[in-house]
């Protein structure tokens, strides 16, 4: 299964598929909001809508960072960086 | 007193970025002065991507799609939220390749990931034409800024060009990190701005309270909060915000300037936590709406009923000479700043990737000649576009995302599929341009779906080519390939691929 893309196929990280749910949210709902007349605060249902869906994205992305240090992501890419050299000069 | 104000906001703000410049020059290395020796921490780094989010296209672009269309202006609410959700996972990857090979421009990753110096040249072509179209958008701007503090005694014509030639000046005195500064400063005065203009706003405009401004414009326009927005004929509609903001979430980190600026992180970890709040900082673009919603209750007419301007026009209109001074004082660093960012990332490109492929042995002072002349070519190309063509920033900023989509695919399939070839991404750079260009597509694609964005639709024409060229073409080294990819991945696959072919 050569064509699986790489994060896929890796069960350890599937949990950053909830990086979709702003997609959902903000450009695949927006033909269904719009359908909302009412005007909370004044302000079109629509618009409080994608407002909304920042703070969603922030809240799930934030979700995603301490998953993704409970699952050692930073001890990863502490070795990482201990491993190679920030720059080596005008390389190449 | 508006242009001393103007003036005063310019110099300091010149003298403080040469300053800083000098100050913070560490070494001499490329590395450094491109990507700031990969050193940059939270802090630094926070302010380089909250730059991008207080742009002229923000400022002038989306206030005047709230004044001539209303809904459509939430685009902006969009745009940054759903980068940061794919850059989340993507500029850490960027980051990753950058550090492991040393790359300095986009088109470096290109030539290692695909193992072929002539794909640096293709996409640095296409990265140059593309930072030319985003630098269209500042002089669009900065030509309007220019006719506000003069009190429109020069034509739009004159105006452009005196932009172009105060874009080159202040690229010219000030380097990369100058122009970082400045970005910072203008920043700083776009918030004091935003709160200065929101705060009075809604007495202006003979309404009770901010929310009262939304109220009233419903009132006297009904469904302007709603798509398509006050004409019901556009083809703004939900499908247009869904379309155009995936093209622009996708296109988004495959702009050259923003690809560099992941190398410049000190750590993934910085990327990624700076991802979780820039998003919030976006929510400041329902400012931006109100005061486009405001201009349009005010009854502004700008010029030429250029939307554009309809921000600017209201100003000029409402408030005291202070406080137009200090709006055209930060709107000059508002375009000149990221301006002159996407104008140095250019010729860095063209001097580095399609020059040095020919010329190996460039010096440091032919380099710098190069690269010099080159970004006055991009600007000049740049101020002719401005001056020959008459549409929207929205128009224009969707037209951008569209041209740098077509790096798109070699991008993420480079990251996500070891099978990616640089034939398949030229293939598919052939296919796509050709149905984002041709007269009979743009044609054939506003027949069967006008509420599309075209660039959408090219992308997935281009990603599906490079996948079929791709599996017919030889795949790059193990070396090239490993750039993308995380190790144990490639183990397991490589050891896949073995049994499959025992």
């Amino acid at each position: 299964m050569e064509t699986r893309p790489a994060q896929r196929g890796n069960p350890h990280y599937r949990y950053r598929w909830l990086l979709v749910i702003p997609f959902v949210w903000q450009a695949g709902l927006a033909p269904v909001v719009n359908h909302v007349s009412w005007s909370p605060l004044g302000l079109p249902f629509p618009m409080l809508w994608q407002m909304a869906g920042i703070v969603l994205t922030s809240l799930l992305i934030g979700l995603v960072f301490m998953l993704d240090r409970a699952h050692g992501v930073e001890q990863e890419e502490a070795a990482y960086l201990q491993a190679t050299p920030a720059s080596t000069g005008d390389a190449q | 007193m508006k242009i001393a104000i103007v003036l005063a906001i310019l110099l300091a703000t010149v003298a403080g970025a040469a300053a800083y410049g000098r100050r913070t020059r560490r070494g001499k290395t490329l590395s450094d002065w491109a990507v700031g020796g990969r050193s940059l921490g939270t802090v630094v780094f926070w302010f380089m991507n909250a730059g991008e989010v207080y742009t002229t296209f923000a400022v002038l672009g989306i206030s005047g799609y709230a004044w001539a269309l209303g809904a459509p202006a939430y685009l902006a609410f969009c745009s940054v939220s759903l980068s940061y959700a794919i850059g989340y996972w993507l500029m850490p990857k960027i980051w990753k390749a950058g550090r492991s090979r040393q790359l300095i421009t986009q088109a470096d990753f290109f030539v290692a990931r695909y193992d072929a110096k002539w794909l640096g040249i293709v996409t640095g072509v296409i990265g140059i034409a593309s930072l030319i179209v985003y630098v269209q958008i500042q002089l669009v701007s900065l030509g309007l800024i220019v006719q506000l503090t003069l009190d429109d005694l020069i034509s739009t014509q004159t105006a452009t060009l005196v932009a172009g030639l105060l874009m080159i000046a202040f690229v010219f005195t000030a380097g990369v990190r100058s122009a970082a500064f400045a970005a910072g400063v203008k920043d700083v005065l776009m918030i004091v701005v935003v709160i200065v203009l929101s705060a009075t706003v809604a007495a202006k405009v003979g309404a009770a309270s901010m929310m009262d401004v939304f109220h009233l414009a419903e009132t006297r326009h009904p469904g302007i909060g709603w798509f398509p927005g006050l004409d019901p004929a556009s083809p703004t509609t939900a499908i247009w915000l869904m379309t155009s903001s995936i093209n622009i979430a996708l296109g988004n980190w495959v702009f050259p300037h923003l690809f560099q600026m992941s190398y410049t992180a000190q750590s993934a970890t910085v990327i990624r936590r700076n991802a979780i709040w820039q998003p919030l900082y976006s929510l400041a673009y329902f400012f931006i709406i109100l005061l486009g919603f405001a201009a349009l209750l005010a009854g502004t007419q700008p010029p030429g009923n250029n939307l554009n301007a309809a921000l600017l026009q209201f100003v000029s209109q409402q408030y005291s000479a202070p406080v137009v001074g200090l709006v055209a004082g930060t709107g000059f660093l508002l375009a000149l700043a990221p301006g002159s960012l996407l104008l140095l990332t250019a010729g860095s490109i063209f001097t580095r990737n399609v020059v040095r492929p020919f010329a190996p042995r460039l010096d440091d002072r032919t380099s710098l000649l190069i690269s010099r002349s080159a970004l006055t070519v991009f600007a000049a190309i740049a101020v002719w576009l401005s001056i020959s063509q008459k549409s929207s920033l929205v128009k224009i900023l969707l037209d951008a995302y569209s041209a740098i989509g077509m790096l798109a695919p070699a991008v993420f399939l480079g990251f996500l599929w070891r099978r990616t070839t640089a034939l398949g991404v030229l293939a598919g750079l052939v296919a796509g341009f050709v149905s984002l260009l041709a007269p009979f597509a743009a044609h054939y694609w506003e027949t069967i779906a006008p509420q599309w964005e075209p660039g959408l639709i090219a992308l997935a024409i281009n990603a599906l080519t490079v996948v079929i060229v791709s599996l017919v073409t030889p795949a790059p080294s193990r070396r090239a390939v490993a750039l993308g990819m995380a190790p144990e991945l490639l183990a397991h696959k490589d050891s896949a691929a073995l049994h499959n072919h025992i």
